[in-house]
Formats: C-alpha cells, sequence, structure tokens
C-alpha cells in the first residue's frame, strides 16, 4: 500500500475517532487501535505507541474547549491524576510480564457491564452540601453551567475513585489506551458528579494519563512519525468539531452514545480472544 | 445557604479568569505541534506519496530500548521526519504545561494540598518523557 493511501485512511478514520471521543469523554484511541491493526495489519505495538499520541491530541484539543465552558473540575482531575500516571508507569513496567488477552477479556467484560449499568435510569445530582467529608476536606464539589445559573453538585467516593483511577492508569499503560471509558465510569457512577462534568473532567485526565505511558514507549523507540502524524491532525480535527457541539448536545443522547461505544468496544475485547 | 452559594460562585468567576490564561497557552502549544507535524508531514508526503510503506511496520515486534538519539541518527537526515518527531514531542508536553499551570494556579489560591499534588503529577511525567533523554 502507498504512503499516500495510508495517510489518508488514517487521517479519515481518526477524523471519525476524534469526533466520537469529544463527545464521549473517551480518548478515540480505542477506535484508533482497531483501526491500525485489524484495519491495516500494523504491529501492535507501533499502534498502542500512535494511540497514546492521539489520546494526548485529543485530551489536549478537547479541553482547550471545555476549560473555557467551566465543565471540568481541575481538582478532581489532579487528584485522580496522581494515581493514573503511577498507574501508567507500573503499567508499562509490568507489560511484558501479563498476558495481554487476559487483560483484554476482563477489560471487556468491565466495559459490557458498565454499558448495562449505564442504562440504567439517571440518578438526581444531590446538591453540594451533602458530598462526603473527605471530598469537603479537599475542596472538590463545585459548580457547573447550565443555561440559566452554575449549578452545585456533590462528590462522593473518594477513596475507591482514586483506587479505580491506579487501576485505569494500569490498562493505558499496558493496553495504549487513555482509560476515558473506565474514568467516564468511575467519576459519573462512582463519584457521582454530573455527567458532562464526568466526560469533560475525563477528557482533562486521559491526556495526562497518555503522556505518562508515552514517554516510555518514546524510549523503547515505538512512535513512529509516517503513521503518528496523519491520525494526530485527524483525530485533533475530529475532536474540535466534537467539542464545539457538547453544549449543545443533551445528556441523553450522549449517555446512549456512549453505551453504544463502550458495548461495541467491550465485544471487540472479548471477540479478539475467541 | 444563600451566601455560601455565592461564595462557590465568585471562586467560580476567579478561577474561570485563571483557567483561561491555561486555554490560550494549551492552544499555543497545540497550535505549534500541529504545525510543525502538518509541516514536516505534507513535505514527507510530497516527496514520498508513491512509496510502499515501510516492511517493519507490520512485522512482529520485540521490546527494544531505544534513545531518541538514535531514533535521530537514523531517520533525521529526512528533515520533513524530524519535523513530524518534534511536533510529536511538543504535543507529548501540552498535558505537562497543563499540569504546570495548575500547580501555578492553586499556588496563586494558596491552596497546598494541590500545588504538592501537582507536583506530584509532574514528577512522573517529567520521569516518563525524560527517560528517552538520559
Amino acid at each position: 500500500m502507498t504512503v499516500l493511501a495510508t495517510v489518508l485512511i488514517l487521517f479519515s478514520g481518526s477524523l471519525l475517532a476524534g469526533f466520537l471521543g469529544a463527545l464521549s469523554g473517551l480518548g478515540g484511541g480505542i477506535v484508533v487501535i482497531p483501526l491500525l491493526t485489524l484495519g491495516l495489519g500494523i504491529d501492535i505495538h507501533y499502534a498502542i505507541g500512535t494511540s497514546l499520541v492521539a489520546v494526548i491530541a485529543t485530551s489536549t484539543a478537547s479541553s482547550c474547549a471545555y476549560i473555557k465552558d467551566g465543565y471540568t473540575n481541575i481538582r478532581i482531575g489532579i487528584l485522580l491524576e496522581t494515581a493514573t500516571t503511577l498507574g501508567a508507569i507500573c503499567g508499562v513496567a509490568v507489560a511484558s510480564q501479563m498476558p495481554a488477552t487476559m487483560l483484554s477479556l476482563l477489560f471487556g467484560c468491565f466495559l459490557i457491564y458498565c454499558t448495562i449499568s449505564s442504562l440504567l435510569p439517571t440518578k438526581t445530582t444531590s446538591a453540594a452540601f451533602s458530598s462526603d467529608r473527605l471530598a469537603l476536606a479537599l475542596n472538590l464539589p463545585s459548580t457547573y453551567p447550565t443555561k440559566h445559573s452554575w449549578q452545585g453538585y456533590a462528590v462522593h467516593h473518594v477513596p475507591l475513585s482514586y483506587f479505580i483511577m491506579l487501576v485505569a492508569g494500569g490498562l493505558s499503560g499496558i493496553l495504549g489506551i487513555g482509560s476515558g471509558a473506565l474514568k467516564v465510569v468511575a467519576l459519573d457512577r462512582v463519584m457521582g458528579l454530573p455527567f458532562k462534568v464526568s466526560t469533560t473532567t475525563s477528557n482533562f485526565m486521559i491526556g495526562v494519563t497518555a503522556t505518562a505511558s508515552a514517554g516510555l514507549y518514546l524510549k523503547m523507540g515505538y512512535i513512529d512519525p509516517i503513521i503518528t502524524s496523519p491520525v494526530v491532525v485527524g483525530i485533533t480535527c475530529g475532536s474540535f468539531i466534537g467539542a464545539r457541539l457538547l453544549p449543545h448536545v443533551s445528556t441523553n443522547v450522549l449517555r446512549q452514545l456512549f453505551a453504544c461505544l463502550i458495548f461495541v468496544i467491550g465485544l471487540q475485547m472479548i471477540g479478539k480472544i475467541l | 445557604m444563600k451566601e455560601w452559594g455565592s461564595a462557590m460562585h465568585r471562586q467560580t468567576k476567579r478561577n474561570t479568569a485563571l483557567e483561561l490564561t491555561l486555554y490560550r497557552l494549551l492552544t499555543i502549544g497545540l497550535f505549534l505541534s500541529l504545525l510543525a507535524i502538518c509541516a514536516g508531514g505534507l513535505v514527507f508526503l510530497w516527496n514520498h506519496s508513491q512509496e510502499i510503506v515501510n516492511d517493519s511496520l507490520f512485522q512482529e515486534k520485540t521490546v527494544d530500548a531505544t534513545k531518541i538519539e538514535k531514533i535521530f541518527e537514523m531517520d533525521v537526515s529526512d528533515r520533513s521526519i524530524a519535523a513530524m518527531l518534534i511536533g510529536i514531542i511538543i504535543l507529548m508536553l501540552t498535558p505537562l504545561i497543563r499540569v504546570l499551570s495548575c500547580a501555578i494556579l492553586f499556588a496563586v489560591e494558596r491552596d497546598l494540598i494541590y500545588v504538592v499534588l501537582s507536583a506530584v503529577v509532574l514528577a512522573v511525567l517529567l520521569f516518563s518523557i525524560g527517560s528517552t533523554f538520559i
């Protein structure tokens, strides 16, 4: 296949990945890796390297839009990033020891479970004064913009979320994803944040997590500029378009989109083993 | 409760002003990165579009601890590839900028716990990216 053809396929595939990723809080890496490995037959190590850089691009591009809009909760982001980055370093370190198939299976099953739980009836957002003690001590509850005003929200289950983020970071290091799926679920279901705060804060975090992994993949020589460049450009353009649309899309639509995405991803992960 | 509500809103407004600066910094970083990647990419495409893609990408690889100097030795005779790599590295630095900005934000607000937390994240990131250059 010629360079031109490869670049065009990578660019258009990444455009779609970025668009979906920005709307759902995922990094798009989950679409990129199958595109590269199954679609083009590229070795998975290069695919992971490319995916990590692409996730950084999505995260930075989307964050530019979200930080301005005021949805992102930086304190939660930074707090949990201490977990994800450490998890990512450990993840890359143990990547050679652990069978990837086992992880794919576990991850796939977890995503299927997430799909089911995300389709359950939505909880009502509680006011900020009902947050956990630890959350209040760490100054985590905040506000986010709604059509009329700034809406306060509560934060719960900080230690459990922290633990989930350690796992998410580890998975990022091993599978080359931003672990956006896991992060959004943890923020939404466990911490109890409003969905748009979850997705935007996740977007903020996945870039940092991916950088922790990407640095080591760069050292190992697995980031090839020729395949990484069209993917990065494509996914950034897609992300910008997706991020612009976020304030205008209803939360229910986002939830359904997210559920579909992670269900498909879950099936893919399990399907790899069989 | 009404007072508490507006106090939160005031803090949010103050945060938003600082976050705006962060947004500008990130946008500049992203722009520079994409500029380098596109410039390098387009030149490379112009020169090599009809070539068949390098086979080694499709072969099973074992872990190889290649230093970035070696990558430069291999590829950088071609300046377009060097430009793409530089763009990628700048991109990898944008989350670093973001965390650093957060640390500064928290220092301004005298939020010591979060300055420390940001420093931890920063240290891990520097370790990861720096590992290539040591």
